[in-house]
């Protein structure tokens, strides 16, 4: 909202503009930005018509001889009523076109000639100094100041001007117009305040002849329309302006278009309440003679024209203005076309209502009209305030034109506002600020904001004013307070606390042990989103079913929440070989959704690890290095070690698992080769998979073919992880070491045998063997694992010798249960 | 005058000879032989040149299509492996794949950001809470005081669920469950991922990343607040601030401020002297503490919220914040 600072001096006595800007921002509202629009004025002057004369070849052009202070210049203009006396805004040349200051191309002023006259430079219409849409004549100056004056003296366009961020005042609405701006500013300032007489005093309007134009008013939904205000008006006569109010709505960043409709917007910034103007004689011709306004919701398939020529199809939510009940204007948002003040218009009836904000932001919203007059009621003011305006508005009526007041004040006002006593304990004001406030410097904070207070002992009783609607509850006074006086002024200080230390959050904590145990293997943590597209979802071999869908989202990559993190991940992978990185890890640590799993009517937050290795042809083979399957493998069984959780187990992915661990990593497996994958386990809990990629996620993502990773759900490993491993004695005694080598037949997997290994040594009395697995080599039919054997014992020395003899007993036991000879 | 035409059955036995030996089939894309094609393409005259290029063009889709087709092909034909191994059959133990040096990884900015913040706070005796990625609109709204169709729920353009679920805005959706959780003194954080409907640019991101806190305890002051991210903020930025505040309007605290600081001389702007808004904050509103079940007329709070992003971008002189979730290697080993 933009706010002329010397308009709102017009309300208070203020401070120099540095000290309004300082304290505004830290005690009012929040400024965006501070605007001056002198230097699109730069060169222009007060001018004054010295003499006028018919051009001799154009009917349409004048010529002038004009008085420009320091000089006289003959110019030619497209305006030939300007009289001697007349006081104009000139352009000289060299100069630029204030209304095309912004353009790509400025219009700078040249002399001319101008079919046989001479014209050194411009007199300006009100749409070239930028003030209106006006380019029919030249624009009449109302300045008392002589020729030669600069324009921007002449009429305060070096004023500052304000921006003020809405959002920072969204809960102030009589701070949307200047009266409450000024008063708050006032009151930061430490300076008392009073509101002119027209905005408090409720004076009587009546009507100023017999001749009356009579009209009624009825409201058929008062929850949506507290109050409204109206009365008619005579004699008007619509025209332009004069200048000097059409600099100041200018300032204020509004077009000046009629005296009337200038009215009604200078109406709104000062006061906040906006106000509208029907052309009366449209009024009785659409209601068949008679004047009979109503407030309604619409019906269905209503129609309406607004102002701006845009036809709205109404909806039986939106409130209406009616006259004999055909729909005139989109309550508190725009009025309609049919009944629109134009220059024919004698006779008005000007609207001051009371809309409600939720009403009104939803026709807004829904017709997209955020029109001043929406922006102002959206905020939700009082219905205080609405004679006040039409004061205003009369007086300003009256000032422009010869108008008459035409009938009483009609006021319907059937859900009346009531004012508050709000009790504040003093202690607890202070407790809340931190500050030592007294009482009287309370009351006269207060005061100053036209807070009227009783106070009785430690109690400060303050009364909310009609025009505040924020004033409810004590907090409300106490925030005035302790911003008015300044949250700066406030002594900061450090709470005190007990030692006790905060609770940790272990599931942080692992998170982050995770990280940098991936981290320190290699591997780079990556941040991708939770929203994914359909093509994704469904190449994961997904159900989009299950996933939740945005409605809003403009991007058809945002549209589903992800169902598992692995996919996205997995599309980080090709630009970066794009980039020159030939092989390399990248994981993250996500939380993925799923319409099926829910807990207390939200969806839960399944928090996993995705991991994904990849390398390019030129790194990794799987002729050279093997399976990619077996690199994902060996960084999964490593992360478990560095855990320190023992128990890995991987399963087929077919293996049949109970619903609630089928369920965990339904939406995991389908990234996966359903070939070359398997399922992780911690202990017997199921929590993930480990493998290489689909092919129809290598293709779809361009994956290399060498790579491979997992996914875990991380609440069941955690879970999992949270066990403490318990420490087993360390023998005193040496270990011995030899390796086994076993042909077997190449059907056998090395799983089996290794189990069979360790069971058949695991029946020695007195001596612990640890079996790893070394090394597989496979020539047509037959395998050859080879295992590496670790006995100890953990009473006595172990001789090569026994130990030969049970490994000499494993080789003839494994050979009469599985065929397996010993190489 | 026909200008020299190139061979082009030549150039496709060429480009079929160094398919075959190539390891890396996507290179026939950058092969020499496109180039010097394209080069040759300037000598050929004008009639001939359009009808010429087009013909490299196909050429090139050709191999394109054949590279892909190829690569779904031996993906296809994947041989049967032994699962249960931890090694595959026939490779020597130097050549199985491992892991990589600890040099090669990293650590994603954002996350080590919020660790940081996290243990700075931990310091002062807050707890650190998770905050969810999708939420419904009482904690988004409702419980934080929002009043039915107001404008305030306008400044969030949040992103809605066909079921009405929120992807959380900003992190005070986590408030009410941890005030109606916990009972005072209270005193949590919570860093997290939020969600706007805004197109990206080097500056907006949809996905970004907040920290809010919670103070609840009996006589707890604004003068409390004031001190708590003062202290936070020097402690962050390793030097005294030189802070102001300004009056905000949110609808769950009252009295509301924005919090800002001069631009503190560890961060890369230009801005050094100008005042930049930091931290949204406020004394806790009785609406919000009653709808936990904690008594207003005993214990009082506050609670801030703050943007990671922008701070982190200007730590580092990060000129676009689409780098962050970008997933690319060039930008994440940076840190």
């Amino acid at each position: 909202m933009l706010v002329p600072l010397k308009w709102l001096r017009e309300f208070a006595q203020l401070p120099a503009d540095s000290k309004v800007l300082e304290l505004t921002t830290s005690r009012v509202a929040e400024i965006e930005d501070v605007i001056s629009r002198s230097d699109n004025y730069q060169g222009l002057i007060v001018a004054q018509i010295k003499q006028a004369k018919e051009h001799p070849n154009a009917d349409k052009l004048g010529v002038y001889q004009v008085d420009v202070g320091s000089n006289e210049v003959q110019v030619v203009a497209g305006d030939k009523t300007l009289k001697t006396g007349d006081k104009v805004a000139y352009i000289a040349p060299g100069q630029i076109i204030p209304s095309t200051k912004n353009e790509d191309k400025p219009l700078i002023i040249e002399s001319t000639d101008l079919r046989g006259e001479t014209s050194q430079g411009m007199l300006a219409s009100s749409k070239e100094v930028g003030w209106g849409d006006d380019h029919e004549g030249v624009l009449v100056l109302d300045t008392d100041l002589p020729a030669g004056t600069d324009l921007v003296e002449a009429y305060d366009l070096d004023d500052k001007i304000i921006d003020i961020e809405n959002k920072s005042i969204t809960h102030r609405p009589d701070c949307f117009g200047l009266i409450g701006l000024a008063r708050d500013i006032s009151a930061a300032c430490g300076k008392d305040f009073t509101s002119p007489k027209w905005y408090t005093s409720e004076v009587a309007i009546k009507s100023e002849t017999d001749d009356k134009l009579e009209f009624s008013i009825s409201i058929d939904n008062p929850d949506r329309s507290a109050r409204y205000t109206a009365l008619s008006m005579s004699n008007i006569a619509v025209n332009k302006s004069p200048a000097s109010l059409q600099s100041k709505l200018y300032r204020a960043g509004i077009k000046s278009i009629s005296n009337v409709v200038d009215v009604s917007n200078i109406v709104m910034i000062e006061t906040a309440q906006p106000i509208h103007i029907f052309d009366y004689d449209k009024l009785q011709e659409i209601g068949g003679g008679k004047v009979n306004i109503g407030v309604r919701t619409a019906k269905k398939g209503e129609r309406l024209l607004l102002l701006d020529e845009s036809q709205v199809d109404l909806d039986e939510d939106d409130l209406l203005i009616t006259v004999g009940d055909k729909p005139i204007a989109l309550a508190g948002v725009m009025g309609g076309m049919s009944t629109a003040v134009d220059t024919s218009t004698q006779r008005i009836l000007i609207e001051s209502a009371n809309f409600s904000l939720h009403s009104i932001r939803r026709s807004a919203m829904r017709h997209g009209q955020f029109t001043e007059a929406a922006a102002r009621f959206m905020r939700g003011p009082t219905p205080s305030m609405t004679p006040a305006a039409i004061s205003r508005a009369v007086e300003l009526l009256k000032e422009l034109t010869n108008a008459q007041i035409s009938s009483d004040l009609v006021d319907e006002y059937p859900k009346k506002f009531k004012t508050q006593n709000i009790k504040v304990d003093l202690n607890h004001l202070n407790s809340l600020l931190g500050t030592n406030f007294d009482v009287s410097t309370v009351a006269n904070t207060l005061k100053n904001a036209e807070v009227q207070s009783e106070v009785k002992d430690d109690v400060i009783v303050a009364k909310s004013p009609e025009f505040r609607a924020d004033l409810n509850i004590a907090e409300d006074i106490i925030e005035d307070v302790g911003r008015l006086k300044g949250y700066d002024q406030i002594q900061s200080k450090i709470p005190s606390r007990p030692i006790s230390p905060p609770l940790a959050n272990p599931e942080l904590a692992f998170d982050n042990r995770l990280r940098s145990i991936l981290s320190s293997f290699g591997g780079s943590e990556v941040l991708t989103y939770n929203f994914t597209n359909a093509e994704l979802i469904e190449a994961a071999n997904q159900d989009l079913k299950n996933s939740y869908k945005l409605t809003n989202s403009k991007s058809p990559d945002l549209r589903h929440y992800r169902l598992s993190v692995l996919p996205g991940l997995l599309s980080k992978i090709y630009g970066n070989f794009r980039e020159g990185y030939q092989q390399f890890g990248l994981f993250e640590i996500g939380v993925s959704h799923n319409r099926l799993i829910q807990e207390e009517d939200l969806p839960v937050e399944q928090k996993s690890l995705a991991m994904a290795l990849a390398a390019g042809p030129k790194s990794r083979s799987e002729s050279e290095n093997g399976a990619a399957y077996f690199w994902a493998r060996s960084w999964l069984e490593q992360l478990f070690d560095s855990l320190n959780v023992g128990n890995l187990k991987l399963l087929p992915l077919d293996s049949k698992l109970n619903t609630q661990d089928k369920n965990r990593i339904s939406n995991i497996v389908g990234a996966f080769d359903q070939n070359r994958a398997m399922i992780v386990c911690s202990g017997d809990t199921v929590i993930g998979v480990v493998g290489e990629f689909s092919n129809q996620l290598t293709q779809k993502l361009k994956l290399p073919l060498y790579s491979g990773g997992f996914e875990l759900n991380l609440d069941s490993l955690l879970e999992e992880s949270s066990e403490q491993a318990m420490y087993e004695p360390i023998s005193g005694f040496p270990s011995l070491e030899q390796d086994i080598t076993l042909a077997v037949d190449g059907t056998r997997s090395l799983e089996e045998i290794h189990q069979t290994v360790i069971s058949l040594l695991s029946k020695a009395d007195e001596v612990h063997f640890v079996v790893r697995p070394k090394d597989s080599f496979k020539k047509e039919s037959s395998r050859h694992l080879t295992f590496n054997l670790v006995a100890t014992s953990p009473s006595r020395t172990l001789t090569t010798k026994e130990v030969n003899e049970l490994v000499d007993q494993l080789a003839d036991d494994i050979l009469k249960s599985h065929s397996a000879q010993r190489i | 005058m026909n200008k020299q035409i190139p061979d082009l059955d030549a150039a496709k036995q060429e480009l079929a000879d160094e398919y075959q030996k190539l390891e890396d089939k996507q290179k026939i894309l950058r092969s020499k032989v496109f180039k010097s094609l394209y080069d040759s393409l300037k000598s050929v005259d004008d009639s001939h040149k359009a009808e010429f290029g087009r013909e490299i063009n196909k050429l090139k889709q050709e191999y394109l299509k054949k590279f892909e087709s190829d690569q779904n092909h031996l993906a296809i034909e994947k041989r049967p492996i032994d699962l249960t191994a931890p090694f595959d059959d026939n490779i020597q133990n130097e050549d199985r794949p491992g892991l990589f040096s600890a040099v090669d990884g990293s650590l994603h900015p954002i996350t080590q950001e919020l660790n940081r913040i996290s243990e700075i706070f931990s310091n002062m005796g807050f707890e650190v809470a998770e905050s969810r990625t999708l939420d419904n609109e009482f904690n988004m709204f409702k419980a934080l005081n929002f009043p039915d169709d107001h404008p305030a729920k306008d400044e969030y353009d949040s992103f809605v669920t066909e079921e009405g679920l929120i992807p959380p805005a900003h992190t005070s959706t986590m408030q009410h469950r941890i005030l109606a959780n916990s009972k005072p003194p209270i005193r949590t954080i919570v860093p997290g991922r939020v969600f706007r409907n805004e197109d990206t640019d080097a500056t907006h991101e949809h996905t970004f990343y907040q920290v809010e806190g919670i103070y609840v305890d009996e006589g707890t002051s604004l003068a409390d607040m004031i001190g708590t991210i003062k202290t936070f903020l020097e402690t962050y930025f390793s030097e005294a601030i030189d802070y102001k505040t300004q009056p905000a309007y949110f609808p769950f605290v009252e009295p509301g401020l924005e919090f800002l600081i001069k631009t503190p001389a560890s961060l890369k702007s230009n801005l050094r002297s100008e005042w930049m808004e930091i931290i949204g904050c406020g004394m806790i509103h009785p609406n919000v503490l009653k709808m936990a079940k904690i008594d207003p007329s005993k214990y009082s709070g506050f609670a801030w919220g703050f943007g990671v992003d922008r701070l982190l971008m200007l730590k580092y002189g990060i000129e676009d914040v689409r780098h962050f979730h970008s997933g690319r290697l060039k930008f994440l080993k940076e840190f």
